[in-house]
């Protein structure tokens, strides 16, 4: 990440009062991010290989976050995860999941699948934002990426 | 004129006579002893006296009668009497069984032959006498094993029969006549194979005969389930076990027969309730794997409008705080939709729920009755999308729950109203057609479709492939459920994207055979 350079997160959300959420909370943190919002699986990949819709890489640039949900239509969240970490162009891409479900279930195919960091939705509001700034600043300010 | 030496050969000859007969009568088992007309005893053999307990000096001379009982002694007075009178033979040559008597009184079986002799003008009677308690004895003993082997043979259940090398029946039980429904007479000289029908007669000759050629047992000792048949023609199953039994150089064999019908249905019976509770266990399965299924995604579908609900309490918190009362009002309408997501959501679960558990009895009811009424209760939406809507003609008769189906039938059709958005020429077709004892329905749109990747998926609780459509996503779930208790499946037909889609699904036929011989 080049300084001075908009950080980039992709969120990968389909619930749209969670994402406004999210969004409001990064905006509060004053940490300069270009939040790019897809709502289902096959978008979220769409814009990382920039084919289909988001062909044109002016509209999809590389992200340095993606921010995924497990429940999104279309293609699944753990498919999503287990293709971009089986895809050599984009398996560097740091992907939090963030969402809802504590299951066991769901915590151990995320590692199996190499997730960078796995996040449950707090309930209470002071948590999340605290989340949401704590994980802003941890990834994208502490958190080092090689450049390619 | 005298000859001493021919007097002398003749002495010497006499003499070597008397000692030959002496020496058979010395000899002789049987009680040998001669009487003269009256009766009485003149000579008797060591046996004799062996026989009736007395010393010859005893009783020579005296009657013969003293050696029997009552009343075979006044028999034979009365015999000899007869004899010397009348020439009329009762025992005289001819021997018949009557009773002794010993010195110490005991009596015994005795068989009594008697012939007659000449000596000079004297008629002399010789009386042959043998003791017959051991051969009495003997066949006693006999008569009572074969009395015990036939109230055996008598009171089995099971049919017991011997043939010979041939497989000719020799002898058989009541059992087996009740079996078979064969009289003795009917079955005994006859082949044992007219008990079996083919192939079983022909494999029970060959084993017969390989047996006695090759010993080689295929069923002696062995015991196989064949086929019995019966007089009257039907057959049963029977388990037939052969035995060898030899008697001198005769090879006999002994069948034992036993219906094995009833233990047949009970096997049979068994197998379906092992199948039946195969089939449980696996439903059971199912269900517990549903439940989970269904607990992880509610537990997961709950919490998201929570989520929504805290946070956005937050927000509207910080605005409160900071005054922006602009932005007041969006948070709150959040939270209030987040809240009605959740009320519908449980709602629509408790009606899933249910489905299981309340069905309205069964009736025959008519589809294209019933897709007219669901199109006049969609008339709104289908109008407002320009949708043309045919309902195929001559539709057949289903039986279900009349109110259950229309909320089939209403789901699909809203569906198809949704997913033709934006289509140029939307239409919708209903149909069905008789597959067997089954319907087959379908809708039909020429809207987005639905890709193969998804056609399972799309019946699965909250999943929607749509952000845009309203709903919780429940709908083809709790379709799919009605469709699976009235015994049917159901099933997507879409090539994908923009291509059309079909909703199939199978419901069971009328219960009274509205139509024979129609075509399917």
């Amino acid at each position: 990440m080049i300084e001075g350079e908009a950080v980039r997160i992709l969120l990968v959300e389909d619930d749209l009062d969670h994402a406004e959420l999210v969004l409001g909370c990064l905006a509060d943190n004053h940490v300069h991010n270009q939040v790019y919002h897809v709502v289902d699986g096959e978008a979220a990949l769409d814009f990382l290989l920039q084919r289909g819709r988001y062909s044109d890489p002016k509209t999809s640039p590389r992200p340095h976050l993606v921010l995924l949900d497990l429940r999104v239509p279309r293609v699944d969240g753990l498919e999503v995860l287990r293709t971009i970490k089986a895809t050599e162009s984009i398996k560097r891409i740091p992907v939090v999941i963030l969402t809802t479900s504590e299951a066991e279930r769901d915590l151990a195919q995320a590692y199996d699948l190499n997730a960078n960091s796995y996040l449950v939705k707090p309930v209470d509001f002071e948590n999340f934002n605290n989340l949401i700034r704590d994980l802003d600043f941890y990834w994208m300010v502490w958190n080092r990426q090689p450049t390619s | 004129m005298p000859d001493p030496a021919g007097q002398r050969g003749a002495e010497q000859a006499l003499k070597e006579s008397e000692a030959r007969t002496r020496a058979i009568l010395n000899a002789a088992v049987d009680a040998i002893i001669t009487i003269d007309e009256r009766g009485l005893i003149e000579s008797l053999n060591p046996a004799a006296e062996k026989l009736f307990g007395f010393a010859a000096a005893e009783i020579v001379g005296r009657n013969v009668r003293m050696l029997m009982p009552s009343p075979y002694r006044e028999e034979h007075d009365s015999y000899l009497a007869n004899y010397l009178t009348t020439g009329e033979r009762k025992i005289i040559g001819i021997g018949r069984e009557v009773e002794g008597q010993r010195k110490d009184g005991t009596t015994f079986p005795m068989h009594l032959a008697v012939s007659e002799l000449q000596l000079g003008e004297r008629r002399m009677f010789t009386g042959i006498a043998r003791d017959m308690t051991d051969l009495r004895t003997a066949i006693s003993q006999l008569q009572d094993s074969e009395a015990r082997t036939r109230a055996i043979l008598d009171a089995a259940v099971d049919a017991i029969l011997t043939i010979d090398e041939r497989g000719r029946i020799e002898s058989l039980n009541p059992a087996t006549e009740r079996l078979f429904g064969f009289r003795a007479d009917e079955l005994i000289g006859r082949n044992v194979s007219i008990l079996m029908p083919p192939p079983f007669c022909e494999e029970h000759d060959r084993y017969l005969r390989n047996y006695l050629t090759t010993g080689d047992k295929k069923i002696i000792g062995i015991g196989r389930e064949v086929i019995g048949l019966r007089k009257d023609g039907t057959t049963f199953p029977m388990d037939l076990a052969v035995s060898e039994a030899r008697l001198g150089a005769r090879r006999k064999f002994t069948g034992i027969v036993r219906d094995v019908s009833s233990r047949k249905q009970a096997d049979a019976q068994l197998q379906i309730f092992a199948d039946q509770l195969q089939q449980r266990n696996a439903e059971l399965t199912r269900s517990n794997e549903e439940l989970e299924r269904f607990t992880y995604t509610v537990s997961h579908d709950l919490k998201s409008p929570l989520v929504t609900i805290k946070g956005f309490l937050g927000r509207l918190q910080k605005h409160v705080d900071a005054g922006e009362w602009a932005l007041m009002g969006a948070d709150i309408a959040r939270i209030n939709n987040a809240a009605e997501r959740m009320r519908s959501l449980l709602d629509e679960l408790l009606e899933l729920s249910r489905i299981g558990r309340i069905v309205n009895p069964p009736e025959d009811v008519s589809f294209g009755e019933l897709a007219q009424e669901v199109i006049e209760l969609c008339g709104g939406p289908i109008r407002e999308r320009g949708m043309t809507v045919e309902i195929r003609p001559d539709l057949p008769i289903v039986r279900g729950d009349r109110v259950r189906l229309r909320e089939v039938l209403q789901n699909l059709v809203e569906n198809s109203v949704k997913f033709t958005d934006g289509v140029p020429n939307p239409r919708l077709e209903i149909g069905a057609t008789k597959q067997g004892h089954q319907i087959a329905c379908y809708v039909r749109d020429n809207g987005i479709g639905i890709e193969p990747a998804y056609q399972q998926k799309v019946f699965g609780l909250f999943e929607q492939l749509s952000r845009e459509s309203t709903g919780s996503g429940i709908g083809l779930a709790l379709v799919k459920r009605i469709i699976e208790t009235h015994g049917g499946r159901i099933w997507i037909e879409s090539d994908g994207a923009g291509k059309g889609c079909a909703v199939c699904f199978t419901l069971p036929g009328p219960k009274a055979p509205s139509s024979r011989g129609e075509t399917t």
